[in-house]
């Protein structure tokens, strides 16, 4: 008895073109590949290399980061706390309005207003970051001295509303889909039983997409996480943590557009202390980013059952 | 004289079949579709496959022609023969296979473009410089689909009804002029009407060609075949004559699935 | 609770989740429209002449041009490729699912942490400096896992019986990909490479970070010319606080956005000429 593998149907043997193709694809991929091996293995290399001047130790429970300090100190904590800061902040900002926004839009805004809407969302989305962290700085900061005047000139809220507008979009887009992959079958079917429109959307659609919603709010988390231009001109660059978000915050990204604004020597202790940080960040928004991801997969694979008309 | 006749009938069982399966046995992942099934299929002969939904009928179908292996995950044991020659040997080119053993899917897509775009996909991917236009002409007749003449061609094909669709999708086999052809659920998503004409259509074909089809509608399998196969849950329970198999089962599955009091 | 009554109460809550949408869409235009308002007066207002004379404008669209088109040039074609290939030819087996999900997932590694790669990769390691050509190898490169992902969500969609029938065909898998699935996924392909682009061509961080002129007066003719951009320029003329200066960022905020939105139609005049060809 002979068992055959199953394979994907292509025959390099039959056709030279069918194996250069192949081999062409398979080039591109192993670009890709490399490419992304490279960025991982040269933040490796360095951190490597940084942590044989630093000990680890100190990196996690230094109270305090500041590199080139005449007495450094290497503690990862602030900068991890102020992004923290920064992500959490702009996500409560922008929750509510993108939540309600994606509700509206799948299931009761008109054909006029729901067009009109995709094309502001589409455009937010397209706004690059260094745009928006002038749109902080010098409109939204002076804007929100006028409620409270003693509002540091660079801040965290300030930073927080802005980074909450950038991913708003992520939200939104992302949550809809979710709600679309509801079948449009089973609320009917739920109309049809007796359920008004509303039931059916509160108490049918949105437990049925919760999975694929909390997974866009975790990759718009992710897009805050990263978020560097909007933070380096509108939230400062303080060295102490303030859970004040009247005042400034540093995170990993905008220490890191900090540093490299100094002349960075290689093999200095802050060039590795770059690297260092850079790694940290690779590892948590990649992280978050198969998380969110796993998030959207599961909803759709938990979505309940029905033609998809 | 049709090769369905008495004398050649006697004949075609002695020479080679022309598919045949030796305890195949094809399992998707963990799921195994069909356990240990062999059966023959003589030239010339019209072929229907019953039974229940999810029985492997067109896991089956697939399997003559190397279509499971596109499935990732899908393994295969057991031995399919193709005049003789083993379907799987080294020498055997699939698209060469797929294009002597033509199968029109249950989910019969549409290529984007014309009816023509559509007939001509197959003969230019076999390289066929000929006269396109001509081969399509002879496949778009021989499928009913040329009663108002050229301009068929040019239609888009996402602009024929449901029943010009399965005709076009024969037609694109057809006019790879296969050995074999495989047909799953031929009538199914049609009305009546148009159900019973694309069926003349396959009764048409019996004349040509070489047919194995998959059918929930076993009364269909009754007007249309020469040899009937019962599957169940992926085993082949009973095989033969449909006039036999159909009057006088011997398996009493079968027999429970022809008058409905299958549990 | 009485059939009226409950209908009452359905009808408030119609009415309050129609109210919070408007509300919560008002706050997006305005939003919005804040924003350009905001760009256009302090655009308008324009800078002091003895700034405007040696500001640099030129030169960034001039890099930004470049970046766009090495940037695509690198992205477009390995990400697509790499794309095709994972969706259509790799086997599913385990270590081949692994690569997919490590590319999948290093989409959501901000363009930053490229920046930091790139200047050890391309500005240290390849010893190109701080060329045009670093930062465009460092936004290809943060670009390919973008558009694989894009364009793997494209390939996707495409049904799978449409791949099926044309391989029962007989048709090889490239003529499969070629002449059914790359025309089925056409548009999405295109639309998903011009969002990764356009956010590519918007993205300061890494370029800033490889070591971006905050003052250059020359426009760059070569790869090899000192790297200077859009988003970099705007983020040096925003840093600084002297008087003129942002309105200057202002006007190359705009710039930019006009250049943005010319690449972004150029790509939706491809994509729509892409789509009439399906028919």
């Amino acid at each position: 008895m002979t068992a055959f593998r199953s394979s994907t149907g292509a025959h390099p043997r039959s056709d030279p073109r069918e194996r250069l193709m192949g081999g062409l694809l398979l080039g591109c991929t192993a670009l890709a590949v490399a490419s992304a091996a490279a960025v991982i293995g040269a933040l490796g290399l360095e951190t490597v290399r940084f942590f044989a001047d630093v000990p680890l130790s100190r990196f996690l429970a230094d109270l305090a980061w500041t590199p080139s300090a005449e007495e450094p100190g290497f503690g990862i904590l602030p900068l991890l706390a102020g992004t923290a800061q920064i992500a959490w902040g702009a996500t409560v900002m922008a929750l509510p309005v993108a939540l309600v926004l994606a509700v509206f839009l799948e299931f009761y805004a008109g054909k006029r207003t729901a067009s009109v809407m995709n094309a502001a969302v589409a455009a937010l989305s397209s706004v690059p970051a260094v745009v928006y962290g002038y749109f902080a700085l010098n409109f939204v900061t002076p804007a929100l001295k006028g409620v409270w005047p003693g509002l540091e000139a660079f801040n965290g809220i300030s930073a927080c509303l802005v980074v909450g507008l950038m991913i708003l979009p992520t939200i939104v887009v992302l949550s809809r889909e979710a709600l679309g992959a509801v079948p449009r079958s089973v609320l009917r079917q739920a109309v049809a039983l007796g359920a008004t429109r509303e039931r059916a959307v509160l108490r049918l659609a949105l437990p049925a997409a919760w999975l694929g919603v909390l997974g866009s709010v975790v990759l718009a988390m992710t897009r805050a996480v990263g978020e560097t231009m909007i933070v380096t001109l509108a939230a400062g660059n303080p060295t102490g943590v303030s859970w004040n978000p009247l005042e400034g915050v540093r995170t990993l990204t905008s220490f890191l557009a900090q540093a490299s604004m100094g002349d960075l020597a290689p093999g200095s202790i802050e060039y590795g202390a770059c690297f260092a940080v850079a790694a940290v960040l690779l590892l948590l928004t990649f992280g978050m980013h198969a998380l969110g991801r796993a998030l959207v997969s599961r909803g759709q694979a938990d979505a309940p059952g029905g033609s998809r008309s | 004289m049709s090769a369905r006749d008495e004398g050649t009938r006697t004949a075609g069982a002695e020479a080679v079949p022309v598919l045949s399966a030796e305890g195949l046995t094809v399992r998707f992942g963990e799921r195994t579709a069909l356990t240990d099934v062999s059966i023959e299929i003589p030239r010339g002969y019209t072929v229907s496959i019953i039974g229940p939904a999810g029985s492997g009928k067109t896991t089956l179908l697939r399997s003559f022609n190397r279509m499971n292996e596109v499935i990732p995950g899908s393994s295969q044991a057991g031995t399919i023969r193709f005049a003789g020659r083993n379907l799987h040997s080294a020498a055997m080119d699939p698209a060469e296979v797929r294009r002597r053993i033509g199968m029109v899917f249950e989910d019969a897509a549409l290529f984007p473009g014309s009816v023509f775009d559509n007939l001509a996909f197959g003969l230019r991917a076999r390289g066929e410089e000929g006269d396109l236009h001509g081969i399509a002409e002879a496949a778009l007749q021989a499928a009913g689909l040329w009663s108002e003449g050229a301009e068929i061609l040019e239609t888009r094909a996402g602009d024929l009804s449901a029943e010009e669709r399965r005709r076009m999708c024969i037609a694109r086999t057809l006019a790879l002029k296969p050995d074999v052809l495989l047909v799953d659920e031929p009538t199914s998503t049609l009305d009546p009407a148009a159900a019973s004409r694309v069926e003349s259509l396959i009764h048409a074909l019996r004349d040509d060609y070489t047919i194995v089809f998959a059918t929930c509608d076993h009364t269909q399998a009754g007007r249309l075949s020469d040899l009937t196969a019962y599957l169940d849950s992926g085993r082949l329970l009973e095989y033969g004559p449909t006039q036999t198999l159909f009057t006088n089962p011997r398996n009493p599955r079968t027999e429970f699935y022809l008058t409905g009091r299958l549990q | 609770m009485s059939a009226p009554a409950r209908s009452r109460e359905t009808h408030r809550v119609r009415r309050w989740l129609r109210a919070l949408g408007g509300v919560a869409a008002g706050i997006t235009l305005a939003a919005l429209c804040m924003l350009a308002v905001v760009m256009l007066l302090n655009a308008g207002r324009g800078p002091d002449a003895g700034i405007s004379a040696h500001s640099g404008l030129l030169a960034a669209v001039a890099g930004t041009l470049w970046l766009a088109i090495l940037t695509a040039a690198i992205a477009v074609p390995v990400g697509v490729g790499a794309a095709v290939y994972l969706e259509e030819y790799a086997p599913r087996t385990r270590a081949w699912r692994f690569l997919a999900s490590v590319l999948a997932n290093l989409a959501g590694v901000p363009p930053v942490v490229y920046g930091i790669a790139g200047l050890a990769l391309f500005v240290r390691g390849m010893g190109l400096g701080p060329s045009i050509l670093a930062g465009g190898l460092t936004l290809g490169v943060l670009t390919v896992p973008r558009v694989i992902a894009n364009s793997r969500r494209a390939l996707a969609s495409v049904p799978e019986s449409l791949r099926w029938n044309a391989l029962a065909l007989g048709a090889t898998r490239w003529q499969v990909v070629r002449e059914q699935v790359l025309r089925a996924a056409a548009a999405g392909i295109v639309k998903g490479c011009s969002a990764a682009l356009v956010r590519a061509v918007g993205a300061a961080a890494p370029l800033l970070i490889i070591g971006a002129a905050s003052f250059t007066t020359f426009a760059p003719v070569s790869p090899s010319d000192p790297l200077t951009s859009l988003p970099t320029q705007i983020f040096a003329w925003t840093a600084r606080p002297q008087a003129g200066f942002p309105a200057l960022a202002a006007g190359a905020s705009v710039t930019l956005l006009f250049v943005m939105a010319l690449i972004g139609l150029v790509l939706w005049d491809i994509r729509r000429r892409h789509g009439e060809a399906r028919r």
